[in-house]
């Protein structure tokens, strides 16, 4: 066998090699990239808003309020807070009345606890309680067509969610 | 606008309205929500659904909209998730039933009854029902057309002409309107 052609076999098994080696390494990064774009996934804001419960009620000296239950989660791995809750009261004429959240009082009924604002999401972690708005404020001549519920977070989300119809409690 | 999307139902999940009527209360600030009264007799599951809200707060119910392909009924799709799971699809004849899924577009709203075949909902005005919030969601922006369609096509059968059908529908849907979307001061 000629000396030139076990050195092209040596530099092809080089060069394959080199290929194995390559594509091990190709697999790696894709591996490392998906795990890196998944991390930074994981730390854009997020806000999930689940609404159990929207009532309203009449307190005894003719006050109306509406009270909306909710849990509140920060599912990044970023820190977070939830700077401020209001209720949109849109009327059949199409103006809308921003009311912001209240320490007012609790529905009746059985025992609920409040969700004070500001309220601070450390990341992957969830709140919940009774945000009270007091609609007394929002009275006008015409009647009300909807609510919706908006939620500002510290890291610019804004949610709307549409309270409707409310469960009236007596 | 989102686009209809295909819904499958199972002719067993389907519920007959037996009877229904007009609420207006403080719950949708006093627009009339519309009260459908079912045939709940062999499906014990929503019995109970309607049953455990009287001591539970409201549970998750999704819903989808959709129609026949001859467009001749609307179906809701309604799946309650809690407190009890479970699934049922409510189908409206639009010549005759139009005027139930117009009320509740309005209301964004109905009450859901049980009963059994005889019930009738001015029979016990104080029986158990329980609030359902539904959006119009992507029906919004083809139900006129098809209110309208569906009522022109009944005067044409009844032997009127095109011109005079169609006058007739939009009179019809305009008086209809001005009863079911009445908002009364609370």
């Amino acid at each position: 066998m000629p000396e030139w052609l076990n050195a092209t076999t040596a530099s092809l098994g080089l060069s394959l090699a080199a290929l194995l080696v390559s594509l091990s390494n190709r697999r790696t990064s894709v591996r490392a990239l998906h795990l890196s774009e998944a991390q930074e996934q994981r730390r854009a804001p997020a806000l999930v808003i689940r609404v159990d419960d929207h009532v309203a009620w009449n307190t005894a000296s003719g006050d109306r309020y509406v009270g909306v239950s909710v849990l509140l989660t920060n599912s990044s791995d970023r820190d977070g807070s939830v700077t401020r809750a209001s209720l949109h009261v849109r009327h059949t004429d199409g103006i809308v009345i921003q009311v912001p959240s209240s320490s007012g009082p609790l529905p009746p009924g059985p025992v609920r606890v409040a969700l004070p604002m500001p309220c601070n999401l450390s990341a992957n972690s969830s709140a919940s309680g009774w945000l009270i708005f007091h609609t007394q404020t929002a009275s006008r001549g015409p009647l009300i067509d909807d609510y919706t519920l908006v939620v500002d977070d510290s890291r610019a989300l804004v949610e709307h969610i549409p309270i409707w119809p409310l469960r009236e409690l007596t | 606008m989102t686009k209809m999307r295909r819904i499958t139902v199972q002719s067993d999940e389907v519920l007959n309205i037996v009877s229904d009527g007009l609420w207006a209360s403080r719950a949708a600030e006093g627009k009339g929500i519309p009260v459908l009264v079912f045939d709940t007799s062999a499906r014990p599951d929503l019995a109970a659904v309607i049953s455990s809200h009287r001591h539970m707060p409201p549970g998750d119910v999704t819903f989808g909209w959709g129609y026949s392909r001859d467009r001749t009924h609307v179906l809701l799709s309604l799946h309650f998730e809690r407190p009890v799971d479970a699934t049922a699809v409510v189908l409206f004849e639009i010549e005759t039933q139009g005027v139930l899924v117009d009320a509740i577009l309005n209301a964004r709203a109905f009450y859901f009854q049980g009963g059994t075949a005889d019930t009738k909902f001015r029979d016990d005005l104080d029986a158990q029902r329980i609030l359902v919030g539904v959006d119009p969601l992507e029906l919004v922006g083809e139900w006129d057309e098809l209110f309208r369609t569906q009522m022109v096509r009944k005067y044409r059968r009844q032997g009127y002409p095109r011109r005079a059908a169609r006058l007739m529908a939009e009179t019809f849907i305009i008086d209809i309107r001005n009863i079911t979307r009445l908002q009364v001061p609370q």
